[in-house]
């Protein structure tokens, strides 16, 4: 069964910076892709993302994900150039009319929808799920809270290994959601879905089991395995990210990088 | 005179919404550095005794609750589960339920993190655990890219990190490889110098020989309690409890010499079988082999080149050329990951080539659906838990030939006949998923064969079942083969495939390093030991003494002379 783990187990540049300083510049990045519509701007970001995927090596994790950001991109700049009545028309075909400033927006949805993901995709590449968790810890997230982030990276993969194997399972007994109407369709998951559902049941007992028997408790403070000490590096990178992310908000607040006055 | 360890007292047990109790009056003492194995058919209580010692029951499995565990004279029942983590530890059959963490090196520091051992000493902890299951140079690997054998050794460092003093393994080499199997017994015997208290669950009777003591347990009850040259001695009271017997002691019975005990020398018992070992008689075996051999119908799959390889560079099987024929039993075996799964699900269309080509009767799998090829390939997959979703075994069974809208009448002469084939006859209308493993793997046979395959695929079926459940299986497999089926089989149990298989194929990392026959595939301990398997007990003794493959007792005890 193929890997779904998105930890690149490589030393590269961003995987040495501390988890604290990487969730600031993931939070930074997503306020800058949120603050402008221009596509062109988000191009501008949209490359320097590229070079992160490089610097980072995980440029694996694209190519897997390549699909669907290549659907979250052409899906929302069809979308929203389709539907949004903004702007002069420029043409028409037949009854659908394209104007300029909806397809530019739609443009710059899809770069927007496109860069946050890449933007995830770095950090879970670069970022060990346990250093995820010491971040959390540190930024004040109760064990428990932080924990539980970290097993439903566990349990979403084992979920979806789980409803790969049920689908052939039952496709090979000849189950064909994929016809007939849409109440048929709902109805043909039902052996798809109580497989997956007594089975993940199942699971999170045996997890329960293991983790009371490896003397897990959430009351009880863990001792820290991985200590991350804050380097000058770390706190110019925390430093950097914040200075863009403000300076993204004030450009759009000065009318920069915007498209059409709206998210 | 040794102070009693352990010491459990009058145990009783029954699940919530449980018929009969699991653990019913179960007396056992164990004293220190002493290693005890339980053994008994399944459903006998293993598990739940494991359970028990470790607290497990009654604090994390709801149901009526009796008797006492003590360890060193304290009931376990006045502290909590995981503060009992650094004094007991345990390891489960399911290695991956029980990694939790990103790396190696974390998942061991994973239980003293919790005990809150300083951090200093946590890092000594880790690489002497590491280095005590054989892992040293895996600390930054990630635990999801271990082989089976080394992700249960690492849940063995993960527990020993805890420093227990007692160590419970519940059936943990149940889903091993015979290499995997090998290392975690390996590294098991070696603990604490091998004076590590211990209780294990196991099915295998080649695990237990190291044991100090052996008790088997029957319907919840100490059936018997010996050392292992006591109980290993004695093939018919283990066959009676579901445990499979060392055959060399079926042997022993048949030439009317005593048993031998584990570390007993065969050369006597081998002397005398000489002496009544009648040539011909396997020479009969032989040509019987090879008439069979040339009975066979036209191919039914023909790979050729096949190649499959998910991601570029990552080939996950490689170039194989194979052909099944008509009323062949064919055994896939080889390590974990060498790629036989994959390979059989090329077999109805659910995987595609990457490269090369697979044939089901004469026609490409490219140019047909798996909703089409699964008429005449039936799969039956690992775990029945992955399938099964019906209310009744009835309507279980005849989801699939419901899909292929059969008639109504039809139908339910298949689910009959299905049913009878697999030994269900009468359970129509039960629950399938309240059944135990060896019912819901019978169902997911049925309903396999209530579409009428000509060819049948079995994913490691025998995995978790005990020795009768798995006997009973085979004949089945057997029967259907009989009947006109043609039968594959991806297996890690060899004594299965000694005695059922008629071909085998070895795989190893994606490639097909040998196709021939069990015989000749026992005769062969290079061969053996490159692909990661053991032969039988039976095998390798009648290859030293007879210079002949013999591959079960039966087998042998036919070539004997009647006296």
């Amino acid at each position: 069964m193929r890997e779904l783990s998105l930890y690149v187990n490589k030393e590269a540049l961003i995987s040495r910076i501390d988890p604290r300083a990487k969730s600031a510049a993931t939070a930074a990045l997503f306020v800058v892709a949120m603050s402008f519509n221009d596509p062109v701007y988000l191009l501008g970001l949209l490359l320097f993302e590229a070079w992160l995927v490089l610097a980072s090596r995980s440029l694996v994790n694209i190519k897997r994900v390549k699909v669907l950001l290549g659907l979250l991109f052409v899906f929302s700049a069809v979308m929203w150039t389709l539907f949004l009545r903004e702007g002069p028309v420029l043409f028409r075909f037949g009854p659908v009319r394209v104007r300029g400033d909806s397809a530019l927006y739609g443009l710059g949805m899809g770069l927007r929808l496109v860069s946050m993901v890449v933007a995830g995709l770095v950090f879970l590449s670069s970022t060990m799920v346990e250093e995820f968790v010491f971040a959390l810890r540190k930024f004040g997230l109760p064990l428990p809270v932080a924990f539980a982030f970290s097993l439903a990276f566990r349990m979403v993969s084992q979920l979806v290994k789980t409803a790969g194997t049920v689908k052939q399972a039952q496709q090979i007994r000849g189950l064909d959601v994929d016809s007939g109407g849409i109440l048929q369709r709902i109805k043909k998951h039902i052996p798809l879905l109580i497989p997956i559902f007594v089975y993940s049941i199942k699971s999170v007992d045996s997890l329960t089991r293991a983790l009371e028997a490896r003397g897990f408790r959430c009351t009880r403070k863990q001792t820290p395995f991985i200590i991350k000490q804050m380097t000058f590096g770390d706190y110019a990178v925390i430093g950097i990210a914040a200075v863009a992310a403000v300076a993204a908000i004030v450009l759009r607040v000065k009318g920069f990088g915007e498209v059409l006055p709206r998210l | 005179m040794t102070s009693v360890f352990l010491k459990v007292d009058g145990l009783r047990f029954t699940y919530r919404g449980g018929k009969k109790p699991a653990l019913d009056g179960v007396d056992l003492s164990v004293d220190r550095g002493e290693r005890v194995y339980v053994m008994g058919r399944s459903e006998a209580g293993k598990s739940s005794l494991c359970f028990s010692l470790r607290g497990l029951i009654p604090e994390c499995c709801p149901g009526e609750y009796a008797g006492e565990v003590l360890l060193e004279g304290k009931s376990i029942a006045e502290r909590r589960v995981r503060e009992l983590a650094g004094q007991i530890g345990i390891v489960f059959q399911d290695f991956e339920s029980q990694l939790f963490c990103t790396t190696v090196e974390l998942e061991v520091a994973f239980t003293p993190q919790n005990l809150g051992v300083p951090r200093e000493e946590i890092e000594r902890r880790v690489p002497r655990c590491l280095e005590l299951v054989g892992l040293q140079g895996f600390e930054k690997r990630e635990p999801t890219t271990l082989s089976g054998g080394e992700k249960q050794r690492l849940a063995l460092a993960a527990v020993l990190a805890g420093e227990p003093e007692l160590l419970i393994l519940d059936e943990v080499t149940s889903d091993l490889d015979p290499a995997g199997k090998k290392d975690v017994l390996r590294v098991v015997s070696s603990l604490n110098a091998g004076r590590q208290t211990i209780v294990a669950a196991t099915h295998a009777h080649e695990e237990v020989s190291q044991a100090d003591s052996i008790l088997i347990l029957d319907e919840g009850k100490v059936a018997t309690r010996g050392s292992a040259a006591e109980i290993l001695c004695k093939p018919r009271l283990m066959e009676r409890n579901g445990i499979r017997p060392r055959e060399i002691n079926l042997l022993a019975e048949e030439a009317e010499m005593p048993a031998l005990p584990p570390e007993g020398n065969p050369a006597g018992l081998f002397g005398k079988i000489k002496t009544r070992f009648n040539a011909l008689k396997f020479q009969e075996i032989l040509e019987k082999e090879k008439e069979r051999a040339g009975s066979y119908g036209q191919p039914i799959i023909e790979a050729r080149g096949l190649t499959f390889c998910p991601e570029k560079g990552k080939e996950i099987v490689s170039g194989v050329d194979l052909s099944i024929r008509e009323r062949e039993v064919v055994a896939i075996v080889g390590k974990n990951g060498a790629g036989k799964t994959t390979l059989i699900k090329h077999f109805n269309g659910l995987l595609l080539p990457t490269r090369g080509e697979v044939r089901v009767k004469g026609t490409s799998t490219k140019k047909r659906s798996p909703f089409g090829l699964c008429k005449t390939v039936g799969l039956v997959f690992q775990n029945p838990d992955h399938q099964i979703f019906s209310d009744t075994v009835r309507k279980e069974v005849s989801f699939g030939p419901k899909n292929f809208g059969v008639p109504q009448t039809e139908i339910e002469e298949r689910v009959a006949e299905a049913l009878t084939a697999v030994g269900l006859k009468g359970l129509e209308e039960d629950d399938p998923l309240m059944l135990p493993k060896g019912g819901r793997q019978k169902v997911a046979v049925a309903s396999i064969l209530a579409m009428r395959p000509e060819l049948l695929v079995f994913d490691e079926p025998t995995t978790g079942l005990d020795y009768d459940e798995t006997v009973a299986l085979m004949e089945l497999v057997r029967e259907l083969n009989k009947k006109g089926h043609t039968v594959v089989l991806v297996t890690h149990t060899m004594w299965v495939v000694a005695r059922y298989a008629q071909r085998v194929v070895v795989m190893d990392e994606g490639k097909v390093v040998a196709d021939t026959t069990p015989r000749a595939l026992f005769a062969n301990p290079s061969l053996l030991e490159s692909a990661g398997l053991t032969a039988p007990e039976v095998a390798t003794l009648s290859n030293n003494f007879l210079a002949k493959t013999l591959l079960s007792a039966t087998e042998l005890a036919y070539c004997l002379e009647a006296r």
